[in-house]
């Protein structure tokens, strides 16, 4: 092989190596962050139970409790896409040979990046930030123009605005996309096998 | 909606994950219906999906399991199973089960429970001349506890899915849990009947009274789950926190195998883990605002009155479609698929409730765990013990017979599950 033909070899090898070296270190913040919603999770059910027995309930816990969980949910399933522990049938693919199970896993895969763009793009068409930008980041005139409120609504008890905690989604079908495709360059060989922090049995084996 | 059946059932085949195979269904069935005008609400109803107050018990019910997994708490009910019943004919058989029930107020799933017991009692009632596939089959059996008898992580699901008090769903486990723990006692009697079980050591009072000392601060658990949901003190999510708290305390000090540097690790699991399942339920969320779109239940409905014309046909039929189901998908998936489909019928058409309604799906689909090809709690068992899967279904035949029973008395007597429900 000539040295023009190594280089472009390279070049064409550095992409998937680049996807999956950010993967690797996408995944180590979504440990450290699963980590954190479940402390604070815990605390502020406990920190709830307390007030609630001294005669000071404070309002707003249960409303962050529930959105702790809905960002641990979409932090853990993108994660969990990298850590490939997901629920899926295996009766018919752990039956065919080698290469069969092979290029099923990659059908799979691609399955998975699949959805992850269709997430993105959905998520685009919803939180519209062309049409938010063209409104000159007014969110009155915005939502009287597209009948889109998302970037009026507050929450109940927090009085956040709700377009801070959907953030989850967009960012969640972005990191689920580029761990797909981590896990894609692995399928198809282009990169070897990384070694992700262990999990001792898989998703169906724990939960049901 | 044909096509979007076909597909659905073609990923899923094709191994894709069953929580995108809900998700990708529900996009195929827009476009081949010229629905896209839902799809800037999609990424809302997913987060609507899991936006409840109800499921903050999962994250905190998991947690406890992975608590108790590492704090010594198992061998401390073992051996309290064993100055209750140990002595008796067929003694290691009846603890593997009593254990388990005890266990079971502790953990909320099947599979973690078998993989814990299994790797405690298999090897002890090898010792005693079991048969290494019977006791592996038994302790998966005894592994049906776990999502029965509260907590429960399939009844918190099922409860968010069917709109109904997760308290209440939690509570409506405990008589069946506890019935279906004598007859796995009848059902250990006669085979120690037939094939002459070995009766297990003998212990003076003293002993029996040290050990359930040494075990007594375990229940505690239990106790302050199952008795702050029942005395109204707690909800189901309050009861969980406080659980996982007393479940660390005792790790640390009382059985003292527990440390604190362990726990971002077991956070870290306990978070993943319910993202698992956390995520499902968002993935049906969408998957049922589709059905919904498409009138599926509508359409099942007709062809189900077609045949059922009565409650209990209805629930005879129910229980059929899922043992067939269950042979081949795992618990929580299973639950996800079919209950937003049975559900309006059960309670629009027949008139059931929907908490005795839980009851009877979230048993059948358990026991799909332990049925062929796909029984998982085998597989668990087989993988910690090394026992084979297909002869500890064949040797272990009766409790898959008896749980039959149980979910046709169910079935047939609805107070059964609504006894301890207000």
């Amino acid at each position: 092989m000539n040295n023009e033909a190594v280089a472009a070899k390279s070049r064409s090898m550095a992409v998937p190596e680049a996807i999956v070296a950010v993967s690797g270190r996408l995944l180590r913040v979504e440990h450290r962050a699963i980590q954190g919603l479940m402390f604070l999770l815990a605390a502020l059910i406990l920190l709830n139970v307390v007030t609630r027995y001294t005669g000071y309930p404070i309002y707003w816990i249960d409303e962050s409790a529930v959105y702790s969980v809905v960002w641990l949910t979409f932090i853990g399933a993108s994660a969990m896409t990298r850590m490939r522990l997901d629920f899926a049938v295996t009766m018919l693919t752990e039956r065919f040979s080698e290469r069969g199970a092979a290029i099923f896993r990659v059908i799979a895969t691609l399955g998975v990046v699949l959805f992850g763009i269709s997430l993105g793009v959905m998520c685009w068409l919803w939180l519209d930030p062309v049409g938010i930008a063209q409104a000159g980041f007014d969110a009155k005139e915005f939502a009287a123009g597209s009948f889109n409120f998302i970037y009026t609504e507050r929450t109940q008890t927090l009085n956040w605005p709700t377009w801070v905690i959907y953030l989850i989604m967009p960012v969640f079908a972005v990191s689920m996309t580029l761990h797909a495709l981590a896990n894609l360059f692995e399928d198809l060989g282009l990169v070897a096998k990384q070694e992700l922090p262990g999990f001792a049995a898989n998703a169906d084996g724990v939960v049901n | 909606m044909a096509l979007t059946i076909g597909a659905f059932f073609g990923i899923m085949l094709a191994g894709v994950p069953i929580a995108l195979c809900l998700c990708l269904g529900a996009l195929i069935y827009m476009a081949a219906t010229g629905n896209m005008q839902l799809l800037p609400n999609y990424p809302l109803q997913m987060f609507g999906g899991v936006d409840s107050y109800g499921l903050i018990a999962i994250p905190l019910f998991i947690l406890i399991g992975e608590i108790m997994n590492g704090g010594g708490i198992t061998r401390r009910i073992v051996d309290l199973a064993m100055a209750f019943v140990g002595s008796l004919k067929g003694g290691l058989a009846y603890v593997n089960i009593l254990a388990n029930m005890f266990v079971s107020s502790i953990l909320g799933s099947a599979t973690a429970q078998v993989a814990i017991m299994a790797q405690v009692m298999v090897p002890e009632m090898e010792r005693k001349g079991y048969d290494k596939d019977f006791a592996a089959g038994l302790t998966a059996y005894g592994g049906m506890l776990g999502p029965i008898i509260p907590p429960s992580v399939m009844f918190v699901v099922y409860a968010v899915l069917a709109q109904v008090s997760v308290s209440d769903m939690l509570m409506s486990g405990i008589v069946p849990g506890v019935l279906l723990t004598l007859l796995f006692f009848l059902v250990i009697a006669g085979m120690g009947f037939v094939y002459n079980y070995p009766a297990g050591d003998k212990l003076s009072l003293r002993e029996r009274v040290k050990i359930v000392l040494g075990a007594a601060p375990t229940l505690l658990i239990p106790i302050v789950i199952v008795g702050s949901i029942l005395g109204g003190f707690a909800n189901a999510t309050e009861a969980a926190a406080v659980g996982s708290v007393a479940a660390a305390l005792i790790g640390c000090y009382w059985t003292k195998e527990l440390k604190f540097k362990q726990m971002p690790q077991m956070m870290l699991r306990a978070g993943v883990y319910s993202a698992i399942v956390l995520f499902l339920v968002a993935a049906a969320a969408v998957f049922s605002w589709v059905l919904v779109y498409g009138k599926v239940p509508q359409a099942v409905a007709a062809s189900i009155q077609a045949i059922a014309k009565d409650p209990v046909t209805f629930m005879l039929l129910v229980n059929v479609i899922l043992l067939v189901i269950g042979t081949v998908i795992d618990g929580i998936p299973g639950l996800i698929m079919t209950v937003p489909i049975l559900l309006p019928i059960a309670t629009e058409v027949y008139n059931i409730d929907p908490r005795h309604f839980g009851v009877v799906v979230v048993i059948n689909l358990v026991l799909g765990l332990l049925s062929p090809p796909v029984g998982l709690c085998f597989f668990v068992a087989a993988a910690v013990t090394g026992a084979k899967p297909g002869r500890m279904f064949m040797v272990t035949l009766p409790f898959f017979i008896i749980s039959c029973v149980l979910l046709v008395l169910l079935s047939i007597y609805p107070w059964l599950s609504l006894a301890l429900v207000k």
